[in-house]
């Protein structure tokens, strides 16, 4: 029923699920992580503190970055929080769908290890020093998402989506 | 009385060329009508022709000319999602039927009342909705960057706080989520064109249902009786997660049933596989937790909406021994008369996504057939050369919850759900029951999850996910000022 210029993946409602690669994801360490506002940035605990946290981010294309706590003190430990990140990021997306979103300069194959995605991140970008209030309010909202109440009516519309 | 599945290979008359004019319009939404060409024109044009005659071909027609002439207000396109919608709806129609008379069910058990739009008059949420989706119609979708679909998160902030919308705010989360996750959309490989309209016209005229909370109406019947639930059909995105259970209602002098029951729930991405199931309610699980039992439930207060589908009150009590794929059986495929009533979809809903009609398979064969690379998909042959294929996405979805392709193979009896997407039939496997000794049983569902992560050499390291983060949140929202 398709024509020649058409792939099946164009005209299917429901097209096949990616292929996974998603891995468990330490959520006391890293309890946020998103693909957002054109950058891949999260939280990242302290480890001491459940009030005091990292935010970080890595821009897609520059690949600048940056970290510091929700206090805006800058981050000691800048390159190991991204590298938990980036963990956190590939468990959660996967390593193609991080890789591709960051517009990284090279191909997936060259950066399967977090801690190689760091490592062309720390020679493309630069430190680009933002406040932590912006990561921080979306982790805010992220977590109202587990408060809201349930429903028990119909919901038709969900049957476009059957992938996590 | 067996089904011939290979009557299905052909599709309705009509369906190919109601696809195509369908496909003529996606068209136009993935190029942008901000950039309409002389092909596209033509191709509205067609859609229009196809409605020839009548009012509504009239005001399409006049709508596309407007659209034609660069005039982009909102009911232009509200009359080119009404006319997608129905295009949909008859091709819905004609496999539904095709569908029906292939499995010898019945088509007439009852009118479905008339289903009621009744756009708000004010409705600032609403209009914002549009606002959006126009912007996205207007780029069209192979054009958008994340300047056109970041914003609309300040709306969808406000939709998710009404717990009225949450059919509408499920899914344009679950659309802006998708659209943003494929940034540079200029890059992808291939768009998901039919897809990405599906999403948008859904989008667009849910947007004006102003259907109430309360789903008492007149045609709706307060029910009691027992409840054998037969299958989940679970349904997510990274923030929503919604479960319909399908299952046997049995009434004092009434015919047996198939009816549906949804649990839904907002979620966050971290929380997926196995751990899903936690974010739905104690009703819920009680009523996984007794498909796999092996007994029935007793309901006093159920609420019978007039498409077959349950809304539990506060009544669901531990009732008789019942076999799931026994009551299956009888009820689906009895030895002799019809099968009973299984649920259908309103008529504004009508989609051929939406076809999930309920099934017990037995006397099959299952096949593996290798694919293109390694992979292989599966295929049930049955005695008359009948082949019916299991939808291999939904497959791999469900093996995270321990049903996959071996279980399929070891399969004696399937309870699975029929569906159609391209063009393609296929069956979505719900429950098996294999041939062996023990006579195996995997569901798709909770207690199937904690089986399968057993198997899989303990639970999963690490702490529950949701746990960690509704305590994050007790913590961290109660100071938020």
């Amino acid at each position: 029923m398709k024509e020649a210029n058409e792939t099946l993946a164009t005209i299917q409602s429901i097209p096949p699920p990616r292929v996974g690669g998603l891995g468990d994801r330490d959520i006391e360490e890293v309890p946020f992580v998103e693909l957002a506002d054109n950058r891949l940035q999260g939280v990242v605990s302290s480890g001491s503190d459940i009030e005091r946290v990292y935010c970080c981010f890595i821009e897609a294309g520059t690949l600048n970055y940056y970290s510091s706590t929700n206090n805006n003190r800058p981050d000691a430990g800048l390159e190991k929080r991204l590298r938990w990140l980036a963990e956190a990021a590939y468990a959660q997306f996967g390593c193609e769908s991080v890789v591709r979103y960051l517009q990284l300069p090279v191909a997936a194959d060259s950066a399967r290890e977090p801690y190689e995605l760091v490592e062309v991140v720390a020679r493309h970008g630069r430190v680009k020093q933002e406040p932590a209030t912006a990561i921080f309010s979306r982790f805010l909202n992220y977590l109202q998402f587990v408060e809201f109440p349930s429903s028990r009516l119909p919901n038709p519309d969900m049957n476009w989506f059957i992938e996590p | 009385m067996g089904t011939s599945w290979n009557t299905l290979q052909s599709l309705p008359p009509g369906v190919e060329a109601a696809t195509g004019l369908v496909r003529g319009l996606d068209q136009c939404l993935l190029l942008g009508f901000g950039r309409l060409g002389p092909q596209q024109v033509q191709l509205l044009q067609a859609l229009q022709r196809s409605f020839g005659g009548t009012s509504f071909g009239d005001a399409l027609g006049q709508s596309i000319a407007a659209l034609s002439r660069l005039e982009f207000a909102e009911r232009h396109f509200l009359m080119i999602a009404a006319a997608r919608l129905a295009l949909q709806g008859a091709v819905h129609d004609a496999l539904t039927d095709q569908l029906m008379q292939t499995l010898g069910r019945r088509t007439d058990f009852a009118e479905l009342p008339a289903s009621n739009v009744d756009p708000r008059t004010h409705d600032p949420l609403g209009e914002s909705c549009r606002a959006w989706l126009l912007e996205l119609a207007l780029a069209g979708f192979k054009n958008l960057g994340h300047e056109t679909i970041a914003p609309f998160g300040a709306t969808l902030e406000h939709l998710t706080n009404d717990p009225v919308r949450v059919r509408s705010a499920a899914l344009l989360l679950g659309f802006q989520r998708e659209l943003l996750h494929s940034l540079p959309i200029s890059a992808m490989a291939s768009i998901p064109a039919a897809r990405w309209a599906d999403l948008w016209m859904r989008g667009f005229l849910g947007s004006l249902n102003s259907q109430a909370l309360d789903p008492k109406t007149e045609s709706s019947q307060t029910v009691s009786g027992r409840l054998t639930p037969i299958g989940i059909d679970l349904r997510q995105h990274g923030m929503f997660a919604s479960a319909v259970a399908y299952a046997i209602l049995e009434r004092e002098g009434q015919a047996d049933r198939v009816i549906r029951t949804t649990c839904s729930s907002y979620k966050v991405d971290a929380v997926r596989g196995a751990e899903l199931w936690k974010c739905f309610e104690p009703w819920f699980q009680t009523l996984a937790e007794s498909m796999v039992l092996g007994h029935c439930l007793e309901i006093s207060d159920g609420l019978l909406l007039p498409a077959g589908d349950l809304v539990l009150g506060e009544s669901l009590d531990k009732g008789p021994i019942a076999d799931p794929f026994a009551a299956a059986a009888r009820t689906l495929a009895p030895a002799e008369g019809a099968a009973a009533q299984t649920p259908v979809i309103d008529a504004l809903d009508r989609h051929a996504v939406q076809i999930a009609e309920p099934v017990y398979l037995t006397g099959f064969e299952a096949k593996e057939i290798a694919e293109e690379g390694e992979s292989s998909r599966v295929d049930l042959v049955f005695p008359d050369g009948g082949t019916l294929a299991v939808d291999p996405g939904r497959l791999a979805a469900s093996s995270v919850f321990g049903l996959g392709q071996a279980e399929v193979l070891a399969a004696r009896e399937v309870i699975g759900l029929i569906r159609q997407d391209a063009g393609r039939w296929s069956v979505q496997v719900l429950a098996t029951r294999a041939g062996d000794k023990k006579r195996t049983t995997v569901f798709v569902g909770p207690p199937a999850a904690a089986a399968a992560s057993a198997k899989k050499g303990g639970k999963k390291k690490g702490p529950d996910t949701l746990t960690v983060l509704r305590e994050r949140a007790g913590r961290l929202l109660r100071k938020k000022v």
